[in-house]
């Protein structure tokens, strides 16, 4: 009777995540969040009653889980593997739940062979408890939205409290915060890394890093070299703990060309990212864990892939380049500036956001301190330009960075960021902003704001 | 040129999120008011000669860093105790609890702590995380962020800020912080000096009253404005 009750209560909440979504797509809604928010509250434990295929793979970490989430897609789905994965960037347990529920019969079982989730770190716990998921992608955990997750320890025991030996992790080897998942995890383990590159760092690029010390032993670990952040090859003196040789290696990476060899095949890169680089040797590890053929990964990675972290428009014959930029992500942020610093023409930065997160209201701005700004003192950035609520706490973090006071724009709220653009900077514009801005500023210069932005 | 010595005491593991900022801060309101600042990154075995410097800072942890500056600087306590009421000790969010008699850990070990403070701290089972603003006679309104997986108890120390926005130091009452001349604490953490620049002048005047030198003044332009942008914007 018990059963019969809560099989009653499972099928009304995926007859009711259904109805919602078609109501959502009837009004032309974006329907990945709500339809799992309503759902998800009638009763929470829903996902654990659904009758799973034989593959059930989440990606997760601190950045990069969007980018291997669908380099994974897209092979599969171009060699005709029948994959349900979450298209949309919505990561959290209320978008997983929507998904799920959208693609289970009403009595509960999933209708096709491969779930693929890319799945935000603190929300993993929340939907599964153990023995469901079959394989786990870990791309990295680092220092990210305190207001959430506390601290990066907080983060691993999230992640580790829903794991037991049936899942098969792939982890990042490069990160020693993953590394140490060895002496947690009973199940299969398999590693990935980069190879040293020509801009291998031999001291950190960054200040803030956040293993500097051996997590097994506590004592100071060495580096042969950073690839930057915590990511690189370390070992411990004083214990056997090290980065070591890793089951699958990203090799010959060529940023500027865009290539990269794994297991001798080489790969094009969507773009010249070094984080784009780990997505494809975890996508390329993973695939092959679950027996896709090598020969089939190189080719799906070699086709054209349409996601990117850039965009690009024009300002009165200028190029005009939007960089996704995680806020409270040092490291993330910290590549965004990377790139920009790399390209050599002249060039203009704008920056800027009015909340934080989208998430929280909560506005801690402790992150600004954490990411290198003094990477902007280049003779080829002319003008950095600030915006948004927080306009001068970031003029301010320029300022210490010691950029000159004479390249530094802040941007009052009557005045218009195209126009000023326009009469007040030169050269090649990227923008690093949030959601928002960038949407309102994108329909700016499609002319869709009639000047009102 | 008078000289400040600043020793930013386990930098690489007490930096949970923008904490080294706070020496950026310090040095730039020093050196304004034409004082030479010498600062020096010291951590886990490192010789240090508590009686060189004039200042040290000490930033946040999680609580895996936190145990490992713990066993470091319980060995240090002696050299410690000798030197601490000449200098001036900062402590920002969960390091506070070096300075008390014990901690307490969730699984009830109880840690002896430096003793130099009469207070103790406990873990608390989950971590207390927000944004904070804090009342003071000392200066104006303290902005910040706390982030901390313990609280004070049996405080017998003046505190200097009534939280507004935010938890005290025992969650059961309002009030935070801990201002001596010779020790300041809060569980306010990140970036608190550049973000507060008023609160870093109350500080730098204190310490240059301390050597009878006259203080010139700094008034940070961008670090005020934005100051006021965030307390008008999170009135709103």
């Amino acid at each position: 009777m018990i059963l019969l009750v809560i099989n009653m209560i499972m099928m009304f909440q995926i007859i009711v995540n259904k109805f919602i979504t078609f109501i959502c797509k009837l009004f032309k809604r974006n329907g990945t969040v709500f339809p799992g928010s309503i759902s998800y509250n009638i009763n929470q434990k829903i996902l654990g009653k659904i009758r799973y295929p034989k593959y059930v793979i989440a990606v997760t970490g601190s950045s990069g889980k969007g980018t291997a989430t669908n380099l994974i897609a897209h092979t599969l789905k171009d060699h005709g593997y029948d994959v349900c994965y979450n298209e949309s960037d919505s990561n959290g347990i209320r978008a997983i739940t929507t998904l799920i529920l959208n693609n289970c019969t009403i009595f509960g079982k999933f209708k096709h062979d491969i779930l693929l989730m890319e799945i935000d770190e603190k929300h993993l716990h929340l939907a599964f408890t153990k023995n469901r998921m079959s394989h786990l992608v870990l791309t990295n955990i680092t220092r990210d939205q305190p207001v959430r997750n506390g601290s990066i320890d907080l983060v691993y025991n999230s992640i580790f409290d829903t794991l037991d030996k049936q899942t098969t992790l792939v982890i990042n080897a490069d990160d020693p915060g993953l590394k140490k998942c060895e002496k947690d995890h009973l199940g299969t383990i398999i590693t990935y890394g980069l190879a040293r590159t020509k801009d291998s760092y031999i001291k950190s690029d960054v200040k803030h890093i956040d293993y500097v010390y051996c997590p097994i032993c506590r004592r100071k670990l060495n580096y042969s070299f950073y690839h930057y952040g915590h990511f690189g090859n370390y070992f411990c003196k004083y214990c056997d703990f090290g980065r070591g040789n890793v089951n699958y290696e990203g090799t010959d990476i060529n940023l500027e060309h865009k290539v990269m060899k794994i297991e001798n095949h080489e790969v094009k890169l969507n773009e010249d990212f070094l984080y784009v680089a780990y997505a494809n040797v975890a996508a390329y590890a993973l695939l092959k864990t679950i027996g896709v053929k090598e020969e089939q990964i190189v080719e799906s990675f070699n086709k054209p892939i349409n996601f990117k972290r850039t965009i690009e428009y024009n300002l009165d014959n200028r190029k005009f380049m939007f960089l996704e930029s995680k806020n409270e992500n040092n490291l993330s942020y910290y590549q965004s500036l990377k790139f920009i610093t790399k390209k050599e023409e002249e060039k203009t930065i704008v920056l800027g956001f009015e909340n934080v997160s989208r998430r929280y209201k909560s506005n801690d701005l402790s992150w600004l301190w954490d990411i290198e700004f003094e990477l902007l003192n280049q003779n080829n950035i002319t003008d950095i330009v600030c915006i948004g609520k927080f306009k001068y706490d970031l003029a301010n973090r320029l300022d210490y960075a010691r950029i000159p006071k004479k390249k530094i724009h802040v941007l009052e709220e009557n005045e218009n960021l195209s126009t000023y653009l326009k009469n007040h900077t030169t050269g090649t514009i990227y923008a690093m902003l949030d959601f928002e801005m960038t949407i309102n500023l994108q329909k700016d210069l499609r002319g869709e704001n009639n000047g009102n932005n | 040129m008078e000289t400040i010595k600043i020793a930013h005491l386990y930098y690489d593991l007490l930096n949970l999120y923008g904490e080294s900022a706070n020496i950026l801060s310090l040095k730039k309101h020093f050196e304004k008011n034409k004082i030479k600042v010498i600062t020096h990154f010291l951590s886990i075995d490192d010789e240090i000669d508590f009686n060189r410097y004039d200042i040290f800072y000490l930033g946040s942890g999680n609580l895996e860093t936190f145990l490992i500056v713990y066993a470091d600087i319980i060995k240090r306590k002696k050299e410690i105790k000798k030197v601490f009421k000449n200098k001036l000790f900062i402590a920002t969010g969960n390091s506070q609890i070096y300075f008390g008699k014990t901690f307490r850990t969730l699984d009830g070990k109880v840690l002896p702590m430096l003793d130099l403070l009469d207070f103790d701290s406990v873990e608390t089972d989950f971590q207390i995380v927000g944004e904070s603003i804090g009342k003071s006679d000392k200066t104006e309104p303290i902005i910040g962020f706390q982030n901390r997986f313990s609280v004070l108890k049996n405080i017998n120390e003046p505190r200097f800020i009534t939280m507004e926005v935010g938890t005290g130091s025992t969650i059961k009452d309002l009030e935070e912080g801990i201002f001596l001349p010779y020790y300041l604490g809060t569980y306010m953490l990140g970036p608190l000096f550049i973000r507060n620049p008023l609160f870093t002048e109350y500080i730098v005047k204190q310490e240059l009253e301390k050597r009878n030198i006259e203080y010139i003044g700094f008034h940070e332009e961008l670090a005020t404005k934005a100051y006021q942008n965030y307390l008008d914007n999170f009135e709103k």
